[in-house]
């Protein structure tokens, strides 16, 4: 996608960047919300939501000038909560498969089909204890 | 040029109408069956994509999926939300393929316990159509499980994981019954189809086709018999002939245009909330509050099964993610009747596996658990896969109160009036969850759960929709007999989960498609007088 392309002002993009980045912030080890495969996934799925997004967003703009207010982003989260509700899901449904946020986990980064997952068999010896009893269920026929 | 006219009419692609359409193919006649939805493709399934959970064509709610062939259900009186999906194999599509049967002591509940009614048929005469569709689906477990009726044939269980085997430890610490899950699932190759590769979220589609969903187990049998299915055709009313017998039905192609179909049989398989609307909306002079509705039951005593949903953090991670979600292991400890509890009937409780990265954060989220900034990737890392959860599914007293109508103003895309369902959950379920909801905080804590959440009720999930049209010897008290035909339209019939009298506390897939069969076995051996008065 080229920049031409995304929806959103430059100005709404780089707030609602900013906003995913208080929200899941980078470490030394993974990306934070706001990187760029992360904000080109979520653009064009908040954009669905454009009237509400650009309504919000106009309660954002001294706030994103301001990395250490967090008690005003806390106030904004409240008084915006579809919006917010909205925000949390597109950018948790896009950060949460990103190729190194699913290695940090210990996940492949890749569909589950066709490989699929190992499962070890089971030792069902687990089971003897149940195995030891009498036949519960009531016999009515 | 005459006008068509099939001997048998099915409506309904689904597990019923799957398997009673397979079963009558020894007859010989011409069987067509309608089908609102479609084929679906192996290759659509969303674990074919790395954007697997976040696919919402694939959601179990008509009302989030809106596909063309869904038509939506105003459950905004209901705390639990019924689920399903509309194409060839139902809900079968989408299930977690739990497969128990109904107790023996389900189709006896009057009987034993006072409480709901007695089916007009008991679990022995069920018995050879269990055996005979759990061959067609293939079914994993393991025989000898104290709780149920003896079976075999089964295909090897389930592996539990290290999920299932820590629940499994908490069991055995209390000395309470557990058991592997019987599960619609090939575990070893089956019938071509391939064997499970532990994918993890059945509940959206089986991209390996390990999962036994009707369109792959019963329809390419029926088909190969001679049956012909019809899709994308939804069937706005069941028509009548003068002389009181149901005529066919006219439905909607999926060009919108319609069509007249005439029958000499007609079968309605299109599950408990498609079935009890059809029927309502088949307003005729002989029937002005919808057909084979003399009783006035039709769409009454829905149930959709109470489920308690009991979560459990651990220490450790589980591996929750690697495996089929729902098939691990369950209890049967509470299943029978103990008034000593504080209600009738009981519950089994079912081990679900973990969910995937984006789920276990949209619901930590949406539990508070999991914070924005600093604290976000260390909150995250703790709860992450450390989760085991505990569905009871709570027996379902049949309720008149509790039933599917059609709402004034709600229409599917064709203009056809759309369900209603008014729920709600009576005193013994509610004592029953609170039950269940106990128990399975003991079962997570006697597994080394660090933190276990509150029991959630309300605004449960359910494609469990039975007792709409419920089958009986009394034409007072029931909308069919004891084989299915309706008391008041002697050549229709209803084949699927709607003819339960009782729901028992079990998933119902396994007992509704024997129900299936036994309804077409009845119709095969009665067809020299099967018009005739009871």
């Amino acid at each position: 996608m080229i920049a031409s392309d995304l929806p959103f002002s430059p100005e709404q993009r780089r707030q609602l960047a900013w906003l995913a980045d208080q929200m899941i912030p980078a470490t030394d080890e993974l990306p934070g919300a706001g990187c760029d495969a992360v904000q080109t996934e979520t653009l064009p799925a908040l954009a669905r939501h454009a009237v509400l997004v650009a309504e919000a967003l106009t309660g954002l703009g001294e706030i994103a000038d301001d990395n250490q207010a967090v008690g005003n982003l806390d106030q904004f989260r409240a008084e915006h909560p579809a919006f917010i509700q909205v925000f949390q899901q597109t950018v948790i449904a896009s950060y949460y498969r990103q190729d190194a946020v699913l290695k940090s986990l210990g996940l492949p980064a890749r569909a589950p089909f066709p490989e699929g997952n190992p499962v070890a068999a089971t030792d069902w010896s687990l089971l003897d204890p149940v195995r030891s009893r009498q036949s519960f269920y009531r016999q009515v026929d | 040029m005459a006008e068509d006219v099939v001997d048998v009419l099915i409506v309904g692609a689904g597990a019923a109408g799957a398997a009673v359409a397979f079963s009558l193919t020894d007859t010989r006649m011409r069987i067509l069956c309608l089908e609102q939805g479609d084929w679906v493709k192996s290759i659509d399934y969303p674990t074919n994509f790395r954007d697997w959970e976040s696919r919402s064509n694939f959601s179990g709610s008509p009302n989030v999926r809106k596909a063309a062939a869904d038509y939506p259900i105003n459950d905004t009186a209901s705390p639990v939300k019924p689920v399903n999906f509309n194409g060839v194999g139902g809900g079968t599509i989408l299930w977690m393929a739990h497969f128990p049967r109904l107790h023996p002591s389900d189709f006896r509940m009057k009987t034993l316990d006072g409480v709901g009614e007695d089916w007009p048929i008991s679990y022995a005469e069920l018995e050879p159509y269990f055996t005979e569709n759990d061959r067609m689906m293939g079914v994993a477990g393991l025989s000898g499980d104290p709780a149920v009726p003896a079976k075999t044939g089964l295909l090897p269980p389930v592996p539990l994981g290290k999920l299932g085997e820590t629940v499994a430890g908490g069991f055995n610490e209390l000395g309470w019954h557990w058991w592997p899950s019987e599960s619609a699932i090939a575990t070893i190759p089956y019938e071509g189809r391939g064997e499970c590769l532990n994918l993890g979220p059945c509940a959206s589609g089986c991209a390996q086709g390990a999962k036994a969903s009707a369109d792959i187990t019963y329809w390419p049998e029926a088909i190969r018999g001679g049956v012909e299915l019809r899709t994308r055709c939804r069937v706005r009313e069941v028509t009548m002939r003068d002389d009181g017998m149901a005529d066919g039905v006219i439905y909607y192609d999926e060009h919108g245009i319609e069509h007249r179909q005439r029958a000499e049989i007609v079968i309605i398989a299109c599950n408990g909330i498609g079935t009890p609307r059809l029927m309502l909306n088949s307003k005729s002079t002989a029937f002005p509050d919808g057909i084979a509705n003399s009783s006035g039951l039709v769409g009454k005593n829905l149930m959709l099964h109470a489920m308690a949903v009991t979560q459990g953090i651990f220490p450790e991670r589980l591996q929750g993610w690697q495996g089929p979600i729902g098939c691990s292991l369950w209890s049967k400890e509470f299943y029978e009747t103990d008034l000593s509890r504080g209600f009738a009937r009981g519950y089994t409780m079912e081990i679900l596996r973990g969910n995937g990265p984006v789920a276990a954060a949209q619901m930590g989220m949406a539990m508070g658990a999991l914070p924005w900034g600093e604290g976000h990737h260390e909150a995250f890392r703790n709860m992450y896969d450390r989760s085991a959860a505990i569905c009871a599914v709570c027996d379902d007293l049949p309720e008149e109160t509790n039933c599917v109508t059609l709402d004034p103003d709600l229409k599917d895309s064709n203009g056809i009036p759309a369900p209603r369902i008014n729920y709600r959950l009576g005193e013994n379920s509610l004592a029953m969850l609170k039950h269940a909801g106990d128990r399975s905080r003991e079962v997570l804590e006697a597994a080394g759960a660090v933190f276990v959440a509150p029991t959630v009720t309300d605004g449960v999930s359910s494609g469990h929709v039975m007792g709409t049209t419920r089958m009986g010897s009394d034409p007072a008290r029931s909308v069919t007999n004891p084989w299915g035909r309706c008391h008041d339209v002697k050549n229709l019939f209803i084949a699927d989960s709607s003819l339960f009298v009782t729901a028992g506390g079990v998933n119902p897939t396994s007992t509704l498609q024997a129900l299936a069969l036994y309804v077409a076995d009845n119709i095969k051996a009665r067809l020299a007088n099967l018009f005739d008065d009871d």
